[in-house]
């Protein structure tokens, strides 16, 4: 696969049963991480494809009160001087207490859930 | 795959140029063509109004699940010389045939990274799922007044438009 900003990280779950859901199958098709029962869900990682970037792993402590919401990739496609470009892409693995963002050059922000990121 | 979530200028609600690599010129003349023929004049008096245009999501690739949450915003802040704007209208899907006349549209550049323009399914909405044409019609007209500064080529401005991919 060829390596763009919105391809140069890759997601996995992991339930508190043990399940292991990664973005793509051993057949590279990709998967939904509706599979799995979001409130079973104790660990959202960010796997970097190149191994300069740093791995992101996020631990929700349901016995704290934490639970897993969702995931989302945010695409900016903004017109440049050659046409209309994906420009910036983030990941998100939003949570009930906070949303954990994650750039393509392997910074990460931490928010407010209702916080939205824009460029 | 990850979507792959491309700019159209529509000829039809659902045909048009891919402007992954061009830009959208504005013009006397109902053209996808990038070059200085058919400028908008700046008239003795009133207003001029280029050709309208429509912009719309293509998604090439679909996404794993669906994409929500399609929006377009500017900076907020017009760069262009005094008394030329641009203004918008969204449209569901109805796309007529772009012409002259005024759209009667909201300027631009109030729509901003915090004010956007929502293209379409909030997260407590259906979402797009699958490939082809997504979300809302992005109409779009260069208007020109009397006693506008003449010069070249308006600056170019930018238009950011944003998905979520779930």
């Amino acid at each position: 696969m060829k390596l763009n900003i919105n391809t140069i990280y890759q997601w996995e779950l992991e339930t508190s049963d043990g399940i292991i859901l990664k973005q793509f199958d051993e057949n590279r098709i990709e998967q939904s991480w509706k599979q799995v029962d979001a409130d079973k869900v104790v660990r959202v990682s960010f796997i970097p494809q190149l191994e300069i970037l740093p791995r992101h792993n996020i631990f929700i402590d349901h016995t704290k009160g934490e639970k897993f919401i969702r995931r989302f990739g945010r695409g900016f496609i903004r017109q440049k001087s050659t046409g209309f470009k994906l420009s910036e892409y983030v990941y998100c693995c939003v949570t009930n207490r906070y949303k954990f963002w994650v750039f393509p050059n392997g910074h990460t922000m931490i928010t407010h859930p209702d916080y939205e990121f824009t460029i | 795959m990850v979507a792959a979530v491309k700019i159209y200028e529509l000829t039809a609600s659902r045909a048009g140029v891919d402007k992954t690599a061009s830009l959208m010129r504005f013009k006397s003349a109902n053209s996808t063509t990038i070059d200085t023929a058919n400028r908008l004049e700046i008239p003795a008096a009133g207003k001029n109004y280029s050709f309208s245009k429509y912009a719309r999501m293509y998604v090439a690739t679909g996404p794993s699940v669906d994409l929500q949450n399609l929006k377009a915003y500017t900076d907020g802040t017009k760069s262009w010389r005094t008394g030329i704007n641009m203004q918008y209208k969204t449209m569901a899907t109805m796309f007529t045939a772009n012409s002259s006349l005024d759209i009667n549209g909201t300027p631009l550049f109030t729509a901003s990274a915090g004010f956007p323009i929502l293209l379409g399914q909030g997260l407590a909405s259906t979402a797009f799922l699958a490939t082809g044409f997504k979300g809302k019609l992005l109409k779009l007209q260069m208007t020109a007044s009397a006693g506008a500064d003449p010069g070249l080529l308006a600056t170019q401005e930018v238009l950011t438009l944003a998905y979520d991919e779930t």
